[in-house]
């Protein structure tokens, strides 16, 4: 599959702004066959992932936000796919690459996969094989992707297994990944992910797992190595704590669906989705003390071969106005540069009812 | 409790999805097994094969033992329709007829279907007499030859000028049945020694794993010979029958118990368990109660996966002559008959048994993989 | 079972000194001598009847461990638990058997973390939750699922939801069939052993919500044992911070807040991510260097000393007794010199010490 060369294909707005996104996802569907039937794990999304900065997509479960960054390499379950939409990938030669054009299991794909986009998961046990040394699994990696001799990789898997803050890499480089502790594991597929210097790392709720000290600090790792390579970062969280920590930009995502998009300051100062202000109201705030009532959300998220009919949030919606969020979706309303809102209410913030914080 | 509501879908559920969420875990495997076309396939072909063996009486043309000496391996009538006869009639299913020939060469005395005579096949011949399911007397056969004292070998005939279809039938009855009596032995021991291996782990764990360890390093073929070499030469075929099954259990348990044990081991640390525990359960009812029913679907697994390696053990016994012998009938016994070269070369459709053979082991075989990867509708 | 001194009527249990430690596994790859796993050493701490008191800290603290002695599922290897029983008098639950400790089964209750696990698949709720009925014989047979319907009711589920499987239920909805479980005999003290980490963050804040109103309602006492300490401050009155295996602060919840008096606090305060990105730009983190210690190789001296800023000779060589400063407890060396940086509360908008 040739790459697309890039200007004939830039939409609009990619060309106002300056410098361009390292990855422009274009109504992206994904369905997933499941024994019960065919699911939209993710129904139709859009968004940029821009240069040296950190994207966090937030969700719970079913939102879709892990399929969405699984897309992002085509790295999906055997029964799903991707159903529409396109994902263009800026290569270090300028062109654009869509992947959701290349053949899952393609050359070209895998030469992507690793070297342009790596990907970090929750468990970091599973991503590394038990019975292979750390060394045996970081070495093969690096000379397939770029080329080196056996000697030249090793060094630069030490040299990676430092910046990643691990003590005494050289030694290491000979251990298991079961004599490694559950932080320091995390890190090792951080310096395996970051080994062939890729543009774009996928971080699929990788603290999730992990002690809130340690949390800390692989976070600070992160923003450190995105200083200092101008990496892009897409994270894939719940947790709103991390993602005030990490994001620059924010995508909340509800049933398959961006529900809002904004800068990190835009979503937690001024959210415009009922389910964003939900969501934060209902995060106990330490310093609040036990004086506040969490507001909960009312309601679950709904399954997703029972999707509502009308605006996806509206029964559990404290504005919902009948007869228009029951009937019909609102799809997605701009209110900025880069700030969007699936809610008809976004441009009427006082409609959306009483203070976010306290 | 404002904010508590009951969950989103309103009352007016689909049925199909309460009857989902009542579901016990037996409906639920039954339903995941069912997707598995190639084992639900296979559940249907063991039934007919275990039905075969039951009915075995009234499905074989004729009696294991009943023989004609003119018609020594005769070779197999091929069953065909629409026939007209010397007489004139025409008849609904028929067979060709054989005629002698002499082979100059080999001087030998040879078979040779004769295309010209036809014999008439009915169903429900009437022929030799029998009690169905041993209390009812009847004589009526599912298919046999209209006139009885012409020949239906629809699979040949054996040395003796015995129908091998017929005791193909009837060698079912062992040889299934063995499968089944062994494993239920096997079952026993298995869940006793594995579930006390499990459940208590520590030294008792470690003495009853060594055994199995022990147990299953011992060459089986020597083993059977030995133990079968054991059974005293003149006893009642059906008690050979017993010892050959317990012989053949004794090293199957040791399977099951390694099923047991790690589903017990499994399970021991599992929170509703513990839960149970603090509930005030009894050890007793922890185990009965919480535990054994979250693997009765994987030892079901096991055991249908069991029950083929009975039956080639059996087989491959009787087929040494050292497992069952004349005049009991079983697969194994109906193959050491195609055991001379001679007998393979001149007579081929001695092998029929086999053919069941591998057809019960096969369907069995799917029919376990379907159970045990229906097993856990919860993973 | 000895009668003990009883308990002041206001203290529901009182643990002193609890000990566990647990032998060394062998394998193949230890290649240091085997040292036990000292999972819980020298805990003290007590519970106020009708409080919710906090247990936090990180993996490898002990608060899990904690909690298995109070159930009676491991024995401690020293130490006391002492219970006050209904009638008021006392009683030592470390001496108990394990048969004499079924007797208690009914009046301490768990509800356990992982919703997935914590349900028997193979049982309809009203047999998971009517099995401690049943067991030991509080209601009638026959009346057992009228009263499971009655308590999935006070939980906000649907009281024909009783005939379901686990399967058919969400985790959060899976959480509260846990709970109605636990409160099915009436207990005074139930343990939540990290009751709401497996859940969805809106799925929390309901069943928070849900648990203060159902204490209210029973007069129940709540050990809440968390890692995530917004919640902790959410729900707790008191809080006992741990680390590997020891107690290294009690106090209030405000207190402990407002200003953490051991090092490991503030530190667990400063790393805690806070959904407020303009707050979280003028916060400057406490990076703690290396990783939360092994409880099988102890640092010696004050096991927090090798990432502890203000770590001095003492702290290497001594370890810090837990003792009494101003109505908190603390096990640090320097408690009383140190200016610990705490939360700042929203409402002043500055930050306090």
């Amino acid at each position: 599959m040739r790459p697309i060369p890039m200007p004939e294909l830039m939409p609009e707005r990619l060309v106002a702004a300056a410098p361009a996104p390292l990855v422009a996802v274009s109504d992206l569907k994904v369905q997933i066959g499941t024994d019960d039937g065919l699911v939209r794990a993710v129904d139709g999304v859009t968004f940029d992932v821009p240069r040296g900065r950190t994207l966090c997509i937030v969700g719970e479960s079913g939102s879709g936000k892990s399929v969405t960054g699984r897309a992002l390499m085509n790295l999906l379950p055997p029964s799903g796919r991707i159903a529409a939409g396109s994902i263009l990938y800026a290569d270090r030669d300028g062109q654009a690459v869509d992947v959701t054009r290349l053949d899952p299991r393609g050359r070209q794909i895998r030469s992507l996969r690793g070297k342009e986009i790596s990907l970090i998961s929750q468990e970091p046990m599973a991503a590394l094989s038990p019975v292979h040394t750390i060394g045996q699994q970081l070495v093969p990696v690096i000379r397939r992707h770029l080329g080196l001799s056996k000697k030249a990789a090793q060094a630069r898997a030490v040299e990676m297994l430092g910046r990643v803050g691990i003590p005494r890499p050289a030694e290491r480089l000979n251990n298991y990944p079961f004599e490694f502790s559950g932080g320091m594991r995390q890190r090792v597929c951080i310096a395996l992910a970051l080994s062939c210097r890729p543009r774009l790392l996928i971080a699929d709720e990788p603290t999730t797992a992990l002690d809130v000290t340690t949390q800390a600090n692989i976070i600070d790792l992160l923003q450190e190595l995105q200083r200092e390579d101008g990496l892009s970062i897409l994270f894939i969280t719940h947790d709103l704590g991390v993602v005030a920590e990490i994001a620059d930009d924010v995508a909340v995502m509800y049933l398959g669906r961006i529900v809002e998009r904004g800068t990190v300051d835009e979503i937690f100062a001024d959210p415009r989705h009922p389910y964003t202000r939900a969501l934060l109201k209902s995060v106990p705030r330490l310093g609040s003390g036990r004086g506040s009532r969490l507001a909960a959300i009312r309601g679950m998220v709904p399954s997703p071969f029972e999707r509502p009919v009308g605006c996806d949030f509206h029964p559990r919606c404290e504005a919902a106005i009948k007869g228009v969020c029951d009937i019909s979706d609102p799809g997605t309303i701009t209110i900025g540069p880069r700030r969007d809102v699936r809610c008809v209410l976004a441009r009427e913030p006082a409609a959306l009812g009483g203070a976010v914080h306290g | 409790m404002s904010d508590i509501t009951a969950p989103n879908a309103p009352e007016t559920v689909v049925p199909a999805a309460r009857r989902f969420a009542e579901a016990g875990q037996w409906t639920l495997i039954f339903r995941r097994f069912r997707r598995h076309k190639l084992a639900y396939a296979s559940l249907f072909v063991v039934l007919g094969i275990y039905l075969v063996a039951l009915l075995a009486e009234f499905i074989a043309p004729f009696s294991p033992d009943s023989y004609n000496a003119r018609f020594t391996y005769g070779p197999p009538q091929t069953l065909k329709f629409f026939g007209t006869d010397a007489a004139g009639e025409t008849h609904l299913m028929y067979v060709n007829g054989y005629r002698m020939s002499f082979d100059p060469v080999a001087l030998k005395r040879t078979f040779v279907v004769d295309e010209k005579s036809v014999h008439p096949v009915v169903f429900f011949a009437r022929g030799e007499p029998y009690k169905l399911l041993g209390l009812i007397p009847w004589d009526r056969h599912l298919i046999g030859p209209g006139d009885p004292s012409q020949p239906m070998y629809l699979w040949g005939a054996d040395r003796l000028g015995r129908d091998v279809l017929s005791r193909t039938i009837h060698g079912a009855r062992i040889s299934m049945s063995i499968g089944l009596v062994g494993v239920a032995v096997s079952l026993f021991l298995g869940l006793l020694l594995g579930g006390i291996s499990g459940y208590y782990g520590g030294w008792i764990d470690e003495v009853v794993q060594r055994c199995i360890d022990f147990l299953k390093s011992i060459p089986t073929i020597p083993l059977w010979m030995g133990l079968a070499a054991a059974v005293p030469a003149n006893l009642d075929p059906l008690l050979v029958y017993l010892w050959i099954t317990i012989i053949l259990s004794l090293i199957g348990w040791t399977d099951l118990a390694r099923v047991v044990r790690g589903r017990f081991l499994s399970l021991r640390t599992e929170d509703f368990v513990l839960a149970a525990r603090l509930d005030g359960c009894s050890r007793q009812r922890v185990i009965w109660r919480h535990m054994v029913p979250s693997f009765t679907s994987h030892i079901v697994a096991s055991v249908t996966l069991a029950i083929p390696s009975m039956i080639l053990a059996e087989t491959a016994l009787s087929f040494l002559g050292i497992g069952l012998k004349e005049p009991v009938v079983s697969w194994g016994v109906l193959l050491k008959d195609a055991q001379s070269i001679l007998a393979l070369t001149t007579a081929p459709w001695l092998l029929a048994p086999g053919v069941a053979v591998v057809v019960a082991v096969l369907t069995l075989n799917f029919l376990g993989d379907g159970i045990r990867d229906a097993a856990d509708p919860y993973a | 079972m000895a009668e003990t001194p009883a308990l002041p009527p206001e203290i529901l249990l009182d643990v002193r000194g609890l000990t566990k430690l647990f032998p060394p596994r062998r394998s193949l790859f230890q290649r240091k001598t085997a040292n036990p796993v000292r999972a819980v050493e020298d805990v003290s701490f007590a519970i106020r009847q009708g409080e919710t008191l906090g247990l936090v800290g990180e993996s490898g603290c002990g608060k899990s461990t904690v909690t298995r002695l109070l159930l009676g599922i491991h024995q401690p290897t020293a130490g006391t638990m002492r219970y006050r029983r209904k009638d008021g008098g006392s009683v030592d639950l470390d001496t108990l058997s394990e048969d004499e400790r079924l007797a208690y089964c009914t009046d301490l209750r768990i509800v356990f973390q992982d919703p997935q696990s914590s349900l028997n698949p193979r049982l309809q709720v009203r047999d998971i939750v009517g099995e401690v009925l049943k067991v030991n014989r509080l209601v009638p047979p026959g009346e057992i699922e009228a009263k499971v319907r009655d308590l999935l009711a006070k939980v906000g589920l649907r009281p024909e939801y009783a005939r379901r499987y686990p399967h058919a239920f969400s985790g959060g909805e899976r959480q509260r069939v846990g709970i109605a479980r636990a409160l099915a005999t009436h207990p005074r003290l139930v343990v939540l052993d990290e009751a709401v980490s497996a859940l969805d963050v809106s799925v929390r804040a309901q069943t928070l919500n849900l648990l203060r109103d159902l204490q209210e309602e029973f007069g129940l006492t709540y050990l809440f044992v968390s890692h995530d300490l917004s919640v902790i401050e959410y729900i707790c009155d008191r809080v006992v911070v741990m680390y590997v295996g020891q107690v290294v602060e009690i106090a209030t919840s405000e207190a402990l807040f407002a200003r953490p008096l051991h090092p490991y606090t503030e530190a667990l305060l400063s790393a805690l991510p806070i959904p407020d990105p303009a707050q979280r730009r003028q916060n400057r983190r406490i990076r703690l260097p290396g990783e939360v210690a092994d409880p099988a190789n102890r640092p010696p001296g004050c096991a927090f000393h090798p990432r502890c800023r203000f770590a001095s000779e003492a702290c290497r060589t001594t370890p810090p007794p837990l003792r009494d400063l101003g109505g908190r407890s603390v096990a640090c060396h320097h408690a009383e010199a140190l200016e610990l940086k705490g939360v700042e509360t929203i409402q002043t908008g500055h930050a306090n010490a």
